[in-house]
């Protein structure tokens, strides 16, 4: 069974007399365990999938299928909230870490909109930093790091309701090449041990890390 | 969550925290200044109720007119106008034997002057020489004060309140005043004795005993035309049910004056009647500074819209991991009502701090008590969440990928 469905998946926007089709009839399946790439230039509706998949958006017309089971368009805020907090990890561009906490509990905090915080916050946290190389950073305002340090914080933020999908928005596009590799190779071993990525980039070098590319125009994929 | 709320409220409040305390001046002040007020109305009434318990239980006053109203209110409009006491009513008075000393109390028309000087505001005042054993809050600090000789003699001799005697022999010391004239109209009265009240608050309101000039009843009579008797104190028996003897007297007077135009007050009338005016101020005095508690959940709420568009990436990024509008709702009001409690928290320090002060300074009562701390706190955290609703909402509205966006 796929992880994630999406069938003939239509968004339009409403832009002026004339609207506007982000995602024209797009259908994707990803498996669990699946390292996707998606390409495409600027507009041709990578982040209106994301955002979708990400269930931050809804489509206009179509399927979502999450795990079998078909997401409704007409959930309410407080269902698409529990979901995005259960199934989805989202890592960002330009890190959008909380600048006045520490490294620790921007790791922990989405374990504060999680339904079953049951579990021990700060120290499932502290195993995440360690997992990706900053257990000396606990304590550190995210203005004290580097780029490529920022970015795995984040990373282990998005790992920390240990999520079904991890979804990765031009994850290296703020970061030197250097950084940009480590940040690669952590989400390629995030893989390895089972974890669903999907990727949204420009990078053709990032895009090779994947096991497959989907390539996006005008809304369309295109193979 | 809500502690989390809670603590998240603190640290961003905290990390501007110039900003954070300007916000929480508009509820600081408001609330110090309720909180005082309330203290200072409740001093007043334990004073002047000190003072009136200070006359003893078996004090009775007469007014002119019918002050108490059909359901037992107050109604001062009935005391305005000609006085409805007459000297046969003080003879009536006088020849029970139940009562033990009797006094009345009228106003005379003309100011106490010098040659030099005038006191302006001053009230003189004929009284009997029993007055003084019944209003013991005066003090004599030199001289002495009238005898019935000096009433029957109809001497022109005069006692001298605080005020008139600062006004009229300023650094003169207390035992040089004493043998000077003062004029009322045509008249003049020998100094025969000075008056100190150790309260500055007067039974009936208004005026204070410390302005005033005192003369003789009979004297009074004698210099003025039109002599208006405006109370009749008097102390009874002790041993006597003081309600019922009230009552007793104010039927006679009404047979006497076969009109129901006087009001007989014993002193938890009199209590009554304070508490009920002194209620009535303060509660007037509040309501206008509750003005500037709105004033500052005004200011809260400007504070906050600036806050959610200045964290507009911060409510993108906790949608994205799964914060519900209602989190981000219960967040900023969080923190909207942490700050308004913390300015009421100050407010109370401040009012208690003055009311400390001013109780060692300058004699004034300020009680703070648990009944105003709660009244403040829950004043301020109610402004805090209705000021904060609006900027909360607006947060809790923003679209995440928007928000996310945001620059």
């Amino acid at each position: 069974m796929p992880l994630i469905e999406l069938q003939h998946i239509t968004k339009t926007f409403e832009a002026g007399d004339a609207d506007f089709k982000a995602l024209d009839d797009v259908s994707l399946s990803i498996e669990p365990g699946e390292f996707v790439a998606i390409m495409g230039p600027s507009g041709s509706g990578k982040s209106t999938l994301m955002n979708i998949v990400g269930l931050l958006d809804r489509p206009t017309s179509g399927t979502y299928v999450l795990e079998g089971k078909p997401v409704s368009l007409k959930m309410s805020d407080r269902e698409q909230a529990r979901l995005r907090s259960e199934f989805v990890g989202f890592i960002f561009q330009n890190f959008n870490l909380l600048a006045n906490v520490d490294v620790l509990e921007n790791v922990a905090l989405p374990a504060l909109y999680a339904r079953h915080p049951s579990y021990d916050r700060r120290g499932r946290a502290k195993a995440l930093l360690q997992q990706v190389g900053l257990s000396h950073r606990l304590q550190y305002r995210p203005s004290k790091l580097s780029g490529g340090e920022k970015q795995r914080v984040a990373i282990a933020r998005a790992l920390m309701n240990n999520p079904k999908v991890v979804l990765a928005d031009e994850p290296t596009g703020n970061l030197d090449s250097k950084s940009g590799k480590e940040v690669i190779s952590i989400l390629k071993n995030l893989n390895t041990k089972g974890t669903t990525l999907l990727l949204v980039t420009h990078s053709e070098e990032l895009a090779a890390a994947a096991n497959r590319i989907v390539r996006l125009k005008d809304g369309r994929i295109v193979l | 969550m809500i502690g989390q709320a809670f603590t998240t409220a603190l640290r961003s409040i905290w990390s501007k925290k110039a900003r954070s305390f300007l916000t929480m001046l508009g509820v600081i002040i408001g609330v110090a200044q309720i909180i005082a007020l309330i203290g200072l109305g409740q001093g007043v009434k334990q004073s002047v109720a000190e003072e009136v318990t200070q006359l003893g239980s078996n004090v009775l006053f007469v007014l002119p007119g019918k002050l108490q109203n059909s359901q037992g209110g107050f109604n001062p409009a009935a005391s305005v106008g000609a006085s409805t006491l007459t000297e046969s009513d003080l003879e009536l008075l006088k020849s029970k034997p139940e009562i033990t000393t009797i006094s009345s109390v009228s106003l005379l028309a003309g100011t106490p002057t010098t040659p030099e000087k005038a006191a302006l505001g001053t009230l003189t005042v004929a009284v009997d020489p029993g007055y003084f054993e019944i209003v013991t809050t005066m003090k004599l600090v030199a001289g002495r004060k009238f005898t019935d000789e000096d009433n029957q003699a109809q001497k022109r001799v005069m006692l001298l309140g605080r005020t008139p005697r600062q006004t009229l022999f300023p650094s003169v010391p207390a035992d040089q005043v004493i043998g000077r004239t003062v004029s009322v109209g045509k008249e003049s009265f020998e100094v025969i004795g000075l008056l100190e009240t150790e309260q500055s608050t007067s039974l009936f309101g208004g005026q204070s005993f410390d302005n005033m000039v005192f003369l003789p009843y009979l004297t009074g009579k004698a210099t003025n035309e039109n002599v208006q008797i405006f109370r009749i104190v008097m102390k009874i028996d002790p041993t006597l049910d003081v309600k019922a003897y009230a009552q007793q007297i104010g039927e006679l007077l009404k047979d006497e004056h076969s009109a129901d135009d006087i009001t007989v007050f014993t002193q938890d009338d009199l209590l009554n009647v304070i508490n009920d005016i002194l209620g009535l101020i303060t509660k007037a005095i509040v309501g206008l500074a509750s003005i500037s508690l709105i004033v500052g959940g005004i200011g809260i709420k400007n504070i906050m819209l600036v806050a959610v568009s200045e964290r507009t990436k911060e409510i993108g990024l906790r949608k994205a991991l799964g914060a519900t509008r209602g989190n981000i709702m219960v967040q900023f009001l969080t923190e909207s009502a942490v700050i308004s409690l913390i300015g009421g928290a100050i407010g109370v320090g401040i009012a208690t701090t003055v009311g400390i002060v001013t109780e060692a300074k300058a004699n004034l009562p300020i009680v703070v008590n648990l009944n105003s701390i709660v009244i403040a706190v829950s004043f301020s955290l109610g402004v805090g969440v209705l000021f904060g609703l609006l900027p909360a909402i607006r947060a809790a509205r923003r679209d995440p990928i928007e928000a996310l966006r945001y620059e």
